[in-house]
């Protein structure tokens, strides 16, 4: 949004002041001022804004003017003068606004004394981050299609508009959120409906509705019709999107707007340096994340200091819990989609920094036909911190380093249809070594891994409101990991390539605001992927760790070896569909939907190599059959109640593929996902939503339990997961400075590594999850916020002896029941204190994020003694803070 | 080995700090196995060997009659991720553990079935089913017959079982049968305290809160061909080139003390350390007069073991 920007003008004010009130004083002329020694500058205790020329806003123009001021001894300014033009329209406001302003009368010789000076008054254009949405649109007749002039559009928090000649109304600034709209008018029976409002988007309706037509004999007609074109997407049942301005502002994350993810409901609170997205306690790789349709492998970089994706090319990002439509799957997990940042017209940048890394973006706009966006962020801490810490820190945490670059380019053929081609890249990186005299005790651990997406897109909106998306993708991931323990080395590479195709439609097709179904959006799409992994792998079978794996921190893992090349392809062309019924004016939608999605795979081989037999791969087919359901029911203006299901398959792993390190007849796993709940409007704008939820899991793949398992059996498909909760969100969203949210889960999340065994918490499961953000700007760009987490800690495993091993020489931990026991609970408060600081064209924050204020010990692991006779703690971060420093212009 | 107390103070993503812990493992406080040596260090399924223990607390030797010992015959399967079956831990166990014999030296035949249940050799099939999956070897190619101990607590120990190779060529099968060579127990040549020049045949006599220099070094295998108490080369079929390549031995050094500290529990050289046949480590005697008994194991990574003492005099200066 572009607005006028006053604030430097002041600065400006005070500053040329001083150059300025001399000479005026001096060549007195007009008001006489008395000759003599200034003592006292004017001082300008009230300034009045000038209104910005509509006319010249709308075309972008900035401008000086500069005035000479008659100020008398009250400090009233008598007369302003204009003495360099910048033309009618910014004169004549800038005049208006100059003798509006008050002053500090000036002094000569310790007396109040009329003086002249010379002013600039700057009209300058500025953007900002986006707290509102613009709602514009055209009201016409159904029937002649013609436009309806006096058509009152009113929102349901009093903004109005009335549609012009051409049937035209525009409201702006509209607070993000649904909003019931009503249409009435003299010829117009009051109608009503609803739209959803995103911060910094525009809503663009086209209505056409039947107006009553007064001719001579005729009945008058009272069956409106309301058609409203380009349907607001239908958000999922448990969805929470957080905008940017939101997302960058809270503690914690260190403006990182992807970060906000770890603190939304049904997400647990990630173990340190791991990054992981756990979602409604399922398995990190189970929970998919897509920018704009396009899957990424990875939300954030290794460790998860920082997400992958520029904060100022993001819009706002997504979570889905479970429960997502029939346009997504091969997940058993959440859904986390992240929108890129709107288009935007002419020149703007950014550049931040701080102590973990650098990044700058910058958008181009040319004209209505060209626009672009790039950005690039390179991690710089592994260079810092060997600089500032011990070596022993190196040695011991993996130090990040990373880079990653994205790039975008559109070209619209007109304002609703546009060709786009974009790409992503990201590199990350960790090497560790722990020297040792003790050979056995020496570590080493590197992992790499680089992802790069290239796609295009095309886009249009017809005149009817539907809109057609058609997205190609290419991409390819690599991964490395070598970890070596003493003599044990493990190995573990995947180069793979994959293919997409999203490809949807989605539109109105009928349309009846007074009958029982009043409308149906219906949306049809193809999702197809592909991927060929190339993969190698050697070393300890027990290595790299699975859910359920018994172990301790630090311990070693399987001496036994093994090795194996293959590859393997997975496909699935999907179909899907969605119909969203709405019946009783919109009060209750259905939306059933179903996904057809037949699936292939191949692994190279179906058993290890052995001798020169030759490699004979194993291809399997499955069709899946997967319904969707929600549904919605508005009770008032302030309940809605809501429910989902829905049945998700996964594809296998590729490196569960292997013939000797998993099984290369793997099928895909699935899960059910049920889920139902309510939100309530409390305030304008303060929501409360409640979401119960029941996940189950089944053919998930865990690790041989017989003895004597079969030739290419090192995994098996028996296991179960299971999830079952509640979460709470009470949201305040942003408006008057502040914003923030309350949200907490109940959960547990279980597993049974066999049909047989008896559920136990899995790794990933966490009882109590409390997070609550607050963010205020306090005055003059200062804003303060603070996080609050609470979550139980993560289930362990209990050690209940140790035996000696004689042949490594160290002791072996006897284990209790799997999971039973837990790490102390996390609790910790992170806050933030930044100031803006508006120059001119450039806007400047500095931030200090400070974490773990209260410098709460969490205990993050148990360690042991070497013959594991007693135990202590691995704490978290101390109270730590991290500043940094941003522009944007 | 030395606790420290580790503390970031910048990074977000790292932990904090780690508790310190007293993890000197060196030091004998209570009834140890410090080692089980077998002999032959590696043989084939029904072959003889004979097992030594060396058992110690924190006066020394400690009698080991009472210990008994037991194959133990329980597969490990593949979500173990320890070195043994978690039968062979349970005493009594009359199935999976089969007893050969009690005192601190015992002898048996190897079971005939090593190579089926441990090693490369398939399973039998089940009806109906194909033949089961071997058993994959550790890192140096070896397969191990656990053996049970019952120590408190428990002490595993694993006898290397001479067996073929698993999915490799006729060809890599011969040649590798042709060239390996079994592995030998491996031994200290001579150990001293640098400052004295003294040997584990001398008592030693040091001052009480005094560091002293212990050096050990083994025999120079060298390139030979002939039974070598040191680093040995041998063949190894690598399952990544599926083929054989030539290694050799890592030596680890234990130290272990009855009385006064050493500065670490373990030394020695890796395989791509192995032209050094030496390894020393500082032992702090105690701060009041006395005896101490120091023990010194070597261990290569097939499963060979050896040991020395060193006997001090500790006198007030």
């Amino acid at each position: 949004m572009k607005h006028q920007f006053a604030r430097s003008v002041v600065v400006w004010v005070l500053a040329s002041l001083i150059g300025c009130l001399l000479p005026a004083s001096v060549g007195a002329q007009g008001a006489q001022p008395k000759k003599g020694v200034v003592t006292k500058v004017p001082v300008l205790v009230t300034f009045a804004e000038a209104e910005y020329p509509p006319e010249e806003r709308a075309a972008g123009r900035v401008a000086s003017v500069v005035m000479k001021l008659s100020i008398d001894e009250q400090g009233k300014v008598q007369a302003a003068e204009v003495t360099e033009s910048a033309g009618p329209a910014f004169d004549t406001a800038a005049k208006a606004a100059a003798l509006r302003f008050e002053f500090e009368p000036a002094e000569i010789d310790g007396r109040p004394a009329p003086v002249k000076i010379f002013y600039r008054y700057d009209f300058t254009l500025k953007e900002e981050a986006p707290v509102t949405a613009d709602f514009g649109g055209v009201v016409r007749d159904r029937v002649t299609k013609a436009a309806l002039g006096g058509v009152t559009v009113t929102l349901d928090g009093g903004e109005q508009s009335t549609t012009d000649e051409k049937g035209r109304f525009e409201i702006l600034r509209v607070l993000p959120g649904a909003h019931k709209v009503t249409l009435s008018g003299p010829r117009l029976t009051t109608i009503q409906t609803e739209e959803t409002f995103v911060a910094g988007k525009r809503v663009e309706a086209l209505y056409d509705v039947d107006p009553q037509r007064p001719e001579a004999g005729s009945e008058p007609v009272d069956d409106m019709e309301i058609v409203v074109v380009a349907p607001p997407l239908t958000k999922d049942v448990s969805s929470v999107e957080i905008g940017r301005d939101e997302g960058r502002r809270v503690p914690g994350t260190q403006g990182d707007v992807l970060k906000v993810i770890q603190n939304l409901p049904g997400v647990s609170r990630a173990a340190p340096g791991s990054g992981a997205v756990v979602v409604w306690g399922a398995a990190p790789e189970d929970t998919r994340v897509y920018v704009e349709g396009v899957r990424i492998p990875l939300l954030y970089h290794y460790g998860g200091v920082r997400s992958v994706i520029a904060s100022n090319l993001v819009q706002s990002v997504e979570l889905v819990a479970g429960g997502y439509g029939a346009a997504y799957g091969r997940g058993l997990g959440g859904l986390v989609a992240v929108h890129l940042a709107d288009w935007k017209e002419g020149v703007h940048g950014s550049v931040s920094m701080d102590f973990l890394d650098a990044s700058a973006t910058l958008q181009v706009g040319v004209g209505d036909t060209f626009r672009s966006a790039a950005g690039v962020r390179y991690g710089y801490l592994h260079r810092v911190v060997p600089v500032v810490t011990d070596r022993d820190v190196g040695e011991l945490f993996p130090i990040p380093q990373y880079f990653d670059a994205q790039a975008r380019a559109a070209v619209f053929t007109n304002p609703t249809t546009s060709f786009e081609v974009g790409g992503l890249v990201s590199r990350d990186r960790v090497e560790r070594a722990v020297s040792s005299t003790d050979p056995d005790a020496r570590r080493s651990d590197e992992r790499s891994v680089l992802w790069g997406r290239v796609y295009g897109r095309f886009k249009s909106r017809s005149d009817g409101g539907s809109e057609v998306s058609i997205t190609p993708w290419f991409g390819i991931d690599e991964t490395a990991q070598t970890q070596r323990y003493g003599a044990l080395a493990t190995e573990l590479t995947d180069h793979s390539t994959l293919f997409g195709l999203r490809a949807s439609y989605r539109g109105r097709v009928w349309s009846d605001p007074e009958g029982a179904m009043s409308g149906v959006v219906l949306s049809v799409g193809l999702d197809g992927e592909a991927r060929k992994a190339s993969l190698a792998r050697y070393g300890s079978i027990g290595a790299p760790r699975r859910e359920g794996d018994q172990t301790v921190f630090g311990q070693g893992p399987s001496d036994q070896v093994s090795g194996d090349r293959w590859d393997a392809w997975t496909g699935s062309p999907a179909i899907h569909g969605e119909a969203e019924l709405s019946f009783f004016a919109d009060t209750l939608q259905l939306i059933p939907g179903l996904r057809v999605e037949p699936s292939f795979l191949f692994a190279s081989r179906s058993t290890p190599v052995e001798g020169d037999t030759p490699s004979i791969g194993v291809f399997q087919q499955e069709l899946f059959l997967e319904p969707r359901f929600a549904a919605k029911l508005a009770l008032g203006e302030r309940l809605r109640l809501r429910a989902a299901y829905g049945l998700y398959h996964q594809p296998p792993a590729p490196e569960d593929l292997s013939a000797s390190f998993g099984n290369p007849r793997l099928e895909s796993s699935s899960a059910h996902h049920v889920v139902g709940g309510l939100d309530v409007t409390l305030l304008k704008g303060l929501s409360a939503d409640v979401v119960g939820f029941y996940t189950h899991s089944s053919d998930l793949a865990t690790r041989n339990p017989a003895p004597s398992p079969k030739l290419t059996e090192a995994l098996v498909q028996r296991g179960e997961g299971r999830a079952y909760g509640v979460q709470l969100l009470i949201r305040k969203e942003l408006a008057d400075g502040f914003f923030g949210w309350v949200s907490y889960c109940l959960s547990r999340s279980e597993r049974a590594n066999d049909g047989y065994s008896r559920f136990r918490p899995s790794d990933f499961d966490q009882t109590h999850v409390l997070t609550a953000v607050a963010s205020y700007e306090i005055w003059g760009g200062i804003e303060v916020g603070a996080r609050f987490r609470f979550a139980t800690g993560f289930p362990r495993t209990p050690v209940t002896g140790a035996y000696y091993d004689a042949k490594s020489d160290a002791y072996q931990p006897v284990f209790g029941t799997i999971n039973s026991d837990r790490l102390p609970y996390f609790l910790q408060l992170d806050a933030r204190l930044s100031k803006r600081f508006d120059l001119g064209k450039l806007e400047l924050e500095v931030y200090v994020d400070v974490q773990n204020v209260t410098n709460h010990e969490n205990v993050e692991e148990i360690v042991y003694t070497p013959d594991y006779s007693k135990s202590g703690a691995i704490f978290g971060v101390p109270v730590l803070p991290v500043a940094g420093v941003s522009s944007s212009w | 080995m030395v606790s420290r107390r580790l503390c970031l103070g910048v990074l977000a993503f790292a932990l904090g700090c780690r508790e310190p812990l007293d993890d000197n493992l060196s030091r004998i406080e209570g009834p140890r196995v410090l080692a089980v040596r077998a002999s032959p260090a590696e043989a084939a399924p029904g072959e003889e060997v004979e097992y030594e223990i060396l058992y110690v607390d924190e006066n020394g030797d400690l009698d080991a009659s009472s210990l008994g010992w037991g194959f133990c015959l329980a597969r490990k399967p593949l979500d173990e991720l320890g070195p043994v079956h978690e039968a062979c831990l349970t005493g009594g166990d009359t199935v999976n553990i089969v007893p050969i014999g009690a005192g601190p030296s015992v002898s048996a035949a190897l079971p005939d079935d090593g190579c089926r249940l441990f090693g490369p050799d398939r399973p039998p099939p089940v009806e109906g089913q194909p033949a089961g999956r071997p058993v994959d070897p550790d890192s140096t190619g070896g397969y191990y017959q656990p053996l049970r101990i019952s120590s408190t607590p428990v002490t595993i120990a694993a006898t290397r079982i001479a067996c073929g190779l698993a999915g490799a060529r006729p060809e890599v099968m011969t040649e590798f049968a042709k060239r390996y060579r079994r592995n030998e127990n491996p031994a200290v040549l001579r150990a001293w305290a640098e400052q004295t020049e003294q040997t584990p045949k001398d008592r030693i006599v040091v001052e009480t809160s005094t560091e002293v220099t212990l050096a050990v070094e083994w025999e120079d295998c060298g390139g030979a061909d002939e039974p070598c108490t040191g680093s040995e080369p041998y063949v190894y079929f690598d399952p990544e080139s599926r083929s054989i390549v030539d290694r050799r031995e890592a030596i680890r050094i234990s130290w272990a003390t009855t009385r006064g500290s050493f500065a670490f529990d373990h030394t020695g050289r890796s395989e791509e350390e192995a032209e050094s046949a030496r390894s020393e480590n500082t032992w702090s005697s105690p701060s009041e007069a006395g005896d101490a008994t120091v023990y010194i194991v070597i261990r290569d990574d097939r499963g060979g073991v050896g040991w020395r003492r060193f006997h001090f005099d500790v006198v007030e200066p």
